[in-house]
């Protein structure tokens, strides 16, 4: 039973530690408690972005504005965070309201307006983007040293990052998926009709779900902020088509309605390790995001190949 | 010698770099971020011919390179992998002037040296290298205004919006003009590219004009291509250091001075980190000459090449610094 509902993160639960091992046999360093450490914070902000790349994915959508919202966070967090704890903690609920709200506005555009979700977020990317570049046009700001360090060094051998991960997948993500709505939002990825016609509010479901890509966004840019300790309001470009990779990888198929929360986080790790293995292994810079992409089209065709070699095509045809 | 007139401190009281010495060979790191350019290309091309000389061999243990792109996250996880790696000192040209600061700040705690260079950081822990922006844009200008006398119409083909770089240069051409209203500037932004530089230079002749001089950041062989098609003659032109546009000033004879941004930042890079680690005075903010040609000195297998691409960045010398290199042995040298 457990085993069936965690398949489709195989994948990347298999790929994951062979990653690392591969790495370890480069560079041996990496299974210290600094190296943990750096492991754990390169991977971070990516698993959050995947997790609100995979709220909308559920629902059969996709967020190109995941990046933007994340930029949009930073830009915001390290313009105004200041150095006192009221200034600072006053910063962390706006964005995180910010970022709900702009997640939601999204969700209200496809839910109630019916428009494609790939339409939608693409505007939104602009426009959150540009709000980005406004709050900070040139990259700069700062961050009290408790915000940044908490976050990102280690309580005994435990990456700080890991347990913000963790506490974000325990007490946001795991309530809300497994309570009625949660279920709902699978549904409605699943058969929109289906759920429909079973009286499930389609339109509340899509609105909650892009509301929590946008809060998991926001906690992306607030984690990517105590990282980098410091705003740039482009930053976030690289996480919308990343995120996108790492659901797949992480075995959320894009029609929606499946997968499970650990797969996407794990292939999120995997994938903001691969750069260091690269690097670690010599390998010249022309050639790394060629391994990188060509990496993943491997993984994912392994992970396929069960699916490909059964014998009747219909089934094929519907995993 | 040669490393005082050539690595020169940025203002007066730069602080000299502090750092603990260190016995040599250096194992170093380039950590760069986009590699869509030939610039960048270039950049990494002399940074390995330069290691590859015995002088220079003798000091450096080991080079390696990685490109991150512009992917702020990509290079900090890059620069961290260095600091496990314990490489002796890195040399990074950065995706973000503040996004890499706390990785710096944990590699120097590492013991490791950093050098940014082109793309500076603003971190105090990491040694700045770079060219003077804003001397580079206000010699354009001094060259627009001998030119014409103060008087007439300019084309300012600028960089990409919102850049430090951009901005610099600008200001100081503008504070320049500034006293000369007779002068009408024309600006358009032609993102120190070839294809866009020709096309909004097509534009602003489209719309009815004739310049008198010309002041571009960059895309220069774009921009006087532009000129051609339209016709016209090309009027004095203030560049960058493309090799298409000085093969044009050179057959043509319009007058010219031609200033770039030298690819030659990452192999001054590699001798002021060896000089820090080697204990030899050296300053925290380095200013590198600009490498600077006119009609005078241009000259055909020196400081541009006929038969190479148009998109080759030609200022791989900079006379200060007393290193020579072949073009050709540069190119050959594998990315």
């Amino acid at each position: 039973m457990i085993l069936t509902r965690y398949r489709p993160a195989l994948l990347a639960l298999i790929g994951l530690p062979l990653i690392i091992i591969l790495y370890w046999t480069q560079q041996p360093l990496i299974l210290s408690s600094f190296g943990a450490r750096i492991l754990a914070n390169q991977g971070t902000t990516l698993a959050l972005a995947a997790m609100a790349q995979m709220a909308v994915v559920l629902t059969r959508g996709v967020d190109l504005s995941v990046g933007a919202m994340v930029g949009l966070s930073n830009a915001i967090a390290a313009t105004y965070m200041g150095d006192s704890l009221t200034s600072a903690t006053l910063t962390i609920i706006a964005v995180l309201l910010i970022g709900t709200a702009a997640g939601a506005l999204n969700g209200v555009i496809v839910a109630v307006g019916r428009i494609q979700p790939i339409i939608v977020t693409l505007a939104s990317l602009y426009i959150y983007g540009g709000l980005a570049l406004l709050v900070l046009p040139e990259p700069g700001g700062s961050v009290p040293d408790w915000f940044a360090t908490g976050l990102t060094d280690s309580t005994g051998p435990v990456p700080n990052g890991l347990i913000f991960l963790l506490a974000v997948i325990f007490l946001v993500w795991l309530p809300i998926m497994s309570s009625r709505l949660g279920r709902s939002i699978y549904a409605v990825g699943d058969n929109e009709g289906a759920a429909y016609v079973s009286g499930l509010n389609v339109v509340r479901a899509k609105i909650v779900a892009y509301a929590m890509s946008g809060l998991l966004a926001a906690l992306a840019g607030l984690f990517l902020t105590a990282q980098t300790t410091s705003g740039d309001a482009t930053i976030g470009s690289g996480y919308t088509l990343n995120s996108v990779a790492a659901v797949v990888f992480g075995g959320v198929p894009l029609m929606g309605g499946r997968g499970v929360v650990l797969g996407p986080v794990l292939a999120a790790y995997f994938l903001s390790i691969i750069v260091s293995v690269l690097f670690a292994a010599g390998i010249s810079p022309f050639y790394q995001s060629v391994v990188q992409g060509g990496l993943l089209i491997i993984v994912l065709a392994a992970g396929s190949y069960r699916a490909l070699s059964s014998p009747n095509w219909l089934q094929v045809l519907r995993a | 010698m040669a490393a005082e007139a050539c690595l020169k401190p940025w203002q007066d009281g730069t602080k000299p770099a502090r750092w603990p010495t260190k016995p040599g060979p250096y194992k170093i790191a380039i950590s760069n971020s986009y590699i869509g350019n030939t610039w960048r290309t270039e950049m990494v091309q002399v940074a390995k011919s330069y290691v590859s000389r015995p002088e220079v061999a003798k000091d450096v243990a080991s080079l390696r390179v990685a490109s991150a792109g512009n992917d702020v996250a990509a290079q900090i996880a890059q620069l961290n992998e260095m600091t496990l790696a314990g490489v002796d000192a890195i040399i990074l040209n950065a995706a973000s002037p503040t996004g890499l600061n706390s990785a710096i700040n944990q590699a120097a705690a590492a013991g490791i040296l950093v050098v940014s260079f082109d793309n500076v950081v603003t971190t105090p822990k990491a040694i700045k290298l770079n060219q003077d922006q804003y001397q580079m844009g206000k010699a354009w200008a001094q060259f627009v205004l001998d030119q014409t006398g103060g008087k007439g119409s300019v084309l300012m083909v600028r960089g990409v919006a919102g850049t430090f770089v951009d901005q610099e240069r600008t200001r100081a051409a503008m504070e320049l003009f500034k006293p000369y209203p007779d002068l009408k500037l024309t600006e358009v932004y032609g993102e120190w590219d070839d294809g866009t530089g020709q096309k909004v230079t097509a534009n602003a002749l489209a719309a009815g004009g004739k310049f008198d001089a010309v002041w571009s950041q960059g895309g220069t062989t774009g921009v006087c291509r532009a000129i051609q098609q339209a016709g016209q003659k090309i009027p004095p032109t203030a560049g960058e250091a493309e090799n298409g546009f000085r093969k044009l000033a050179y057959e043509l004879k319009f007058p010219m001075l031609s200033i770039g941004q030298s690819p030659t930042l990452s192999a001054l890079s590699i001798m002021a980190a060896v000089n820090i680690l080697k204990g030899e005075p050296t300053p925290s903010e380095i200013s590198i000459p600009l490498p600077v040609v006119t009609n005078e000195t241009l000259e055909p297998g020196k400081n541009f090449f006929p038969d190479l691409p148009d998109s080759l960045f030609t200022a791989i010398n900079i006379g200060a610094c007393g290193l020579e290199f072949d073009v050709n042995e540069v190119l050959a040298q594998k990315v």
